[in-house]
């Protein structure tokens, strides 16, 4: 088990690196001379030449880009993300104030979903094409169709501006989670009801079930004991990997609402081409990625005892 | 196994109710203030936030600072200079010393006199690119406690208007080391916090030389989705929002449903000589031809365009660059442009060479087919919308216009390399001078983005930054108009004004000129119980 968490380790820091490059070089490749468009995000537009060239040689934007990249990963390395181009204030402690906001959002969504998937896919699988599957799926279909930007809008339009009942966006109390939490867990919770559902649908069908059945359980009990747990180890994994989709789902969803995460802090960085807050922001969300992924797999190993001795080998 | 699995299952459990619960908690926390509604507070809203406190001038996004730090003049609404915190001013004779008499008595937030070294102690601490002016000061001189001069490399005409933009900041902002510390303008509101990403807070100046503000706090909250902006003023979370600064811009299609709410005002004004243009290649064919820039310019129907997708909220440029009405005095009235006539252009073309032979509805010349490719970025969503109709007006007269929807950095990108032959152009109109516009997009030179190099145009903005005398640079501003006109860099399209959308109680609002014209009158402005 050690040498197996080891190797995973070992991965995780490989893609980590590996998404870093990726992002710096594709960062500058971008067309578009950056020295310009930083100036531009600090100053405005109406420069000279000359002061487009003062940027380009501060911000050390004169560099080939491996040079830049490896300053880059030496600062990293002693725990400094560097600074905001635009601002100059530390990437760190910029995200680090903004990671809390995106837990909170993140987290509640990723409750609503469970809440509203778990219970649905079982109910959809027990009640096999009855009127309650049917519509359940229809319902996920749509979940998973809609943009979360179209379904955001539609949530203000409904529940703030005809029904007055919660605030249109920004960061507060309670009642300023609900209509992001809402879009961002409904798509999830989507995909998770599916799922829930087939994989339900699986256990019901196998041998053990049928036994357990015939040694004359309730029906309740069949489920809940049998079905249910075995039912779930698909369904974790699929839990962990859309802790993924919902670090791209802030991004879109934390801009309509004015949330003042992460994802936005993205989307600011990358209108204002803030090479470094860029970079800390992808690093931020990768390292999270391949975290959770690294704890599904692990929590994956531990709940199904196969998984673990094949891999053991 | 059985028990792990159910142990691991009720752990869940109990991490993600700890979790929700002290989330929730964590949130209902500072919602307090809310409740207690006081009636002279104003919630304005911002697309974007501000990049720091810093006192620097030209940005949109600096908008929200104004109402701490003022400027020596400022723009009114109708785009003439006014004296704010000097009381007036006098030029030299060849237009390179600049003489600003300072209002006495005049505080700064934490008491610091302000005076003329104040004055000197921001424009030297702020120099360019963070202030246009200071490119062509020699020097700032302080004869006495309350006069500044401005000593000039050359005649620089726009300085009053640039000084509009330029926001005095006190020396005690700044520590023993130089470094910025905190905001202390002279301004009606004093920063009372800052809330990256969220919102800024200001508080009355009980001691404003104007006298008190009435309103006695002023946020800015950050909403950076326009459709989300528009929205929150529906239901009255925010009191106002709109105008360029700060991305402030609401979107065309959400106007005439705010004009019709009863509880939203809308002060609208060309505050702004921002023009929006396609310009042509003019270094490479088939634009280089000045008889094919013109055929295009007849065949669009620029004012049945700019109706059809801005509705009312824009003005057609019928009549070149500066045919809007803040700009309406410099016109030059005699001259016709090119008015929508798809028969002439038609001709011009065949004169051009350009003609239809294999009947296919594109028009060739020597093998090769009349197409062109239009380079834009979606600035706005009119934007493209814009462009596809001048693809269908352009297919009309036998020209193939290939759209290439791009990011505003590789616009730039193909710009430099010339990789387009009409490309959208916007933008650069911090105040209500347009020579800043002529210069950055026609000065072979100095133009960061000159886009038809014309040795007359050159010299003839170089004598509109240094010729001083109103009068005298009016006959320049007709004789660029003149070559504008003949030489057709491109086709002028549409202006479209600041609109500033508001709740119907927030009385005594002004929309200003400039680029921070937005929230300029918030000392006078109060909320109606």
């Amino acid at each position: 088990m050690l040498k197996y968490l080891l190797r995973r380790f070992l991965l995780v820091f490989v893609v980590v690196l590996g998404v870093t490059v990726v992002t710096f070089s594709v960062m500058h490749f971008t067309p578009g001379d950056p020295a310009e468009m930083i100036a531009i995000g600090r100053y405005g537009e109406d420069l000279t030449q000359k002061e487009i060239e003062w940027v380009r040689t501060t911000e050390g934007l004169d560099a080939p880009i491996y040079v830049q990249y490896g300053i880059w990963l030496n600062h990293l390395l002693h725990g400094d993300l560097g600074n905001s181009l635009i601002t100059g204030d530390p990437v760190l402690s910029e995200i680090l104030t903004r990671v809390p906001a995106t837990m909170e959002l993140a987290i509640l969504s990723m409750i609503l979903s469970l809440l509203i998937a778990i219970p649905i896919g079982i109910i959809a699988a027990i009640k096999q094409y009855s009127i309650i599957d049917n519509f359940s799926m229809i319902g996920a279909l749509v979940g998973v169709s809609m943009p979360n930007f179209w379904l955001g809008l539609l949530l203000i339009l409904f529940f703030s501006v005809y029904l007055g009942w919660l605030p249109v966006c920004g960061y507060g109390g309670f009642e300023h989670i609900i209509l992001p939490a809402i879009t961002l867990g409904t798509g999830m919770a989507a995909i998770t009801t599916r799922l829930t559902r087939s994989s339900m649908l699986e256990v019901l069908s196998q041998d053990y079930i049928r036994t357990a059945r015939a040694k004359g359980l309730s029906e309740k009990l069949v489920i809940s004991r049998h079905a249910l747990k075995n039912a779930f180890i698909p369904v974790i994994t699929v839990i962990g990997l859309q802790f993924g989709y919902l670090l791209e789902g802030v991004v879109i969803v934390e801009t309509i609402f004015a949330w003042p995460g992460v994802g936005r802090l993205l989307v600011d960085s990358i209108f204002a081409r803030d090479f470094f807050m860029i970079q800390g922001c992808v690093l931020f969300i990768v390292i999270i990625f391949a975290f959770t992924n690294l704890l599904v797999d692990i929590s994956y190993a531990y709940l199904d005892p196969r998984i673990r001795y094949q891999r053991r080998d | 196994m059985e028990k792990k699995l159910k142990n691991a299952l009720l752990g869940c459990i109990i991490v993600v109710g700890i979790l929700g619960g002290g989330m929730m908690a964590g949130c209902i926390a500072p919602q307090e203030e809310a409740s207690n509604e006081s009636p002279q507070e104003m919630v304005i809203g911002i697309g974007e936030d501000i990049k720091g406190l810093e006192p620097v001038c030209g940005c949109p996004w600096g908008a929200p600072l104004r109402p701490i730090y003022e400027t020596l003049v400022v723009e009114d609404a109708d785009l003439k200079i006014q004296p704010l915190l000097a009381e007036s001013w006098e030029v030299s004779e060849d237009g390179k010393v600049w003489t600003f008499h300072l209002r006495t008595g005049i505080k700064f937030h934490d008491d610091t006199p302000f005076d003329a070294s104040a004055v000197k102690f921001s424009f030297e601490y702020n120099p360019a690119p963070y202030r246009a002016l200071t490119r062509y000061t020699e020097s700032i001189e302080t004869p006495d406690e309350y006069t500044v001069k401005f000593v000039l490399n050359e005649p620089y005409a726009p300085l009053l208007r640039d000084l509009s933009m330029d926001p005095i900041m006190s020396p005690t902002c700044v520590d023993e080391m130089g470094e910025f510390v905190k905001p202390i303008g002279t301004g009606p509101f004093k920063l009372d916090e800052w809330v990256k990403g969220q919102k800024i807070v200001l508080v009355q100046n009980e001691k404003y030389w104007r006298g008190a503000p009435k309103l006695e706090v002023v946020t800015f909250k950050i909403i950076p989705d326009a459709s989300a902006r528009a929205m929150a003023l529906e239901t009255g979370e925010i009191d106002l929002t709109g105008h360029r600064a700060g991305r402030g811009v609401l979107y065309v299609s959400d106007i005439p449903r705010l004009r019709e709410e009863p509880e939203i005002k809308i002060v609208e004004g060309y505050t702004q000589p921002c023009v929006n243009w396609i310009q042509f290649n003019t270094e490479k064919e088939p634009f280089r031809d000045l008889k094919v820039r013109q055929a295009v310019y007849y065949a669009l129907d620029t004012q049945k365009m700019v109706a059809s997708i801005m509705g009312e909220t824009a003005a057609p440029l019928l009549k070149g660059p500066l045919s809007i009405p803040s700009t309406e005095h410099l016109l030059n009235q005699n001259l016709t442009w090119y008015p929508y006539n798809p028969e002439i252009a038609k001709e011009l073309l065949t004169e051009a060479g350009w003609e239809d032979t294999d009947g296919d509805g594109i028009r060739d010349r020597n093998g090769e087919q009349l197409k062109v490719t239009f380079v834009l970025s979606a600035f706005s969503p009119e934007l493209p919308k814009i462009a596809e109709i001048a693809q269908a007006q352009l297919k009309e007269i036998g020209m193939d216009v290939k759209l290439q929807m791009v990011e505003y950095g590789a616009q730039q990108m193909l710009f430099e390399k010339g990789q387009y032959d009409m490309m959208m152009q916007m933008g650069v109109c911090g105040h209500g001078d347009p020579s800043l516009w002529f210069n950055y997009f026609f000065h072979s030179k100095r133009g960061v983005r000159c886009a038809f190099k014309d040795n007359q145009l050159t010299t003839l903005i170089d004598r509109l930054y240094t010729t001083v005398d109103p009068k005298d640079s009016l006959e320049v501003f007709y004789e660029i108009q003149e070559i504008m006109e003949e030489s057709a860099p491109g086709t002028f399209l549409y202006t479209d004004p600041n609109i500033v959308a508001m709740n119907k109680r927030v009385k005594d609002y002004e929309l200003q000129g400039g680029i921070h014209g937005a929230y300029l009158s918030l000392w006078k402005v109060y909320i109606e119980e």
